[in-house]
């Protein structure tokens, strides 16, 4: 467990996986959207975003993201390892 | 901690980027002057931005089948100070609100004071604070009061842009602090583990670097 690859496929593994378990349970950032409704009903958000994955696409965006942040935090690991 | 794009009111949307915009600004120019003074910081920097990356997409479950997410900062805040780690944080918060649909280009200033400059100064608060007790007690603290403060950030500008009928803000920020708040205890102390792990694994090994 030397070379900065591996360093990077295990953080990519690792981050990965816990980000593509499927845990269920509603998150506090839709929560808290449904909290404004609540709040006030009548608010509409002004600016839809920029670009709308699908569910399925989100998640996997998601499992991406933390792939890919675990991937380079490994090998910055495995660099100052070196170092 | 993302507010959705669209759901702060416009007034509310620029004045939080408006706040935040001058921190930032300051940001980049320590950054700047950071990585031109030594280049071989430029991992601990990937590091530093990685981690917020990762962890602020990473949904974990809590208590009462709630999720949530973790933010990341107390790393970079640590490794580069609050003023370095509000740019690496506003860079992940734009890149998710352009390319996953999280937070919003609208709720970007918003975003960024909470996660990118609250957060951040907390954690460095904490950890100048308890430095004394050494390293690893400092930076789980830190870590800790990092996330649970950018949390009550966002509950404190949702309810300054949706006071409650009935009680006003203070009815309004409990409220939204009910839906952050025993949620984001357990990921807190997570977060807290998993900065003090990352943050040991980064310290060079060599004999150099311990002269």
């Amino acid at each position: 467990m030397k070379s900065p690859l591996s360093w990077a496929l295990l953080g990519a593994l690792l981050f990965g996986s816990i980000a593509a378990y499927p845990w269920g349970g509603e998150g506090t950032d839709d929560r808290a959207i449904g909290m404004v409704a609540q709040l006030r009903p009548d608010y509409a958000p002004w600016r839809a975003p920029v670009f709308e994955p699908s569910e399925q696409v989100e998640k996997w965006l998601f499992v991406f993201q933390a792939a890919v942040g675990g991937a380079v935090v490994g090998w910055a690991i495995a660099q100052r390892r070196r170092a | 901690m993302h507010i959705a794009e669209g759901f702060l009111p416009f007034a509310h949307a620029a004045a939080w980027t408006a706040a935040a915009v001058p921190a930032i600004a300051d940001g980049l120019r320590q950054l700047n002057r950071r990585v031109a003074e030594d280049r071989s910081q430029r991992y601990l920097l990937a590091a530093a931005a990685a981690f917020t990356f990762a962890l602020s997409a990473l949904k974990l479950p809590s208590v009462a089948g709630s999720s949530s997410h973790p933010t990341g900062v107390a790393l970079g805040t640590i490794l580069f100070g609050p003023r370095i780690m509000s740019v690496i944080g506003t860079l992940v918060l734009l890149f998710q609100a352009l390319l996953l649909a999280h937070g919003g280009l609208t709720t970007l200033g918003a975003n960024a004071f909470s996660m990118a400059i609250a957060g951040p100064w907390m954690a460095w608060a904490v950890y100048k604070l308890l430095a004394r007790f050494g390293t690893a007690p400092s930076t789980f603290v830190a870590a800790f009061a990092a996330d649970l403060f950018t949390y009550t950030m966002t509950a404190t500008q949702l309810a300054l842009a949706f006071p409650a009928a009935d009680g006003g803000f203070a009815a309004s920020v409990s409220r939204f602090l009910g839906v952050f708040g025993v949620t984001q205890l357990p990921l807190a102390i997570f977060e807290g583990l998993l900065t003090v792990f990352v943050l040991r694994s980064l310290q060079p090994q060599t004999k150099e670097a311990l002269a």
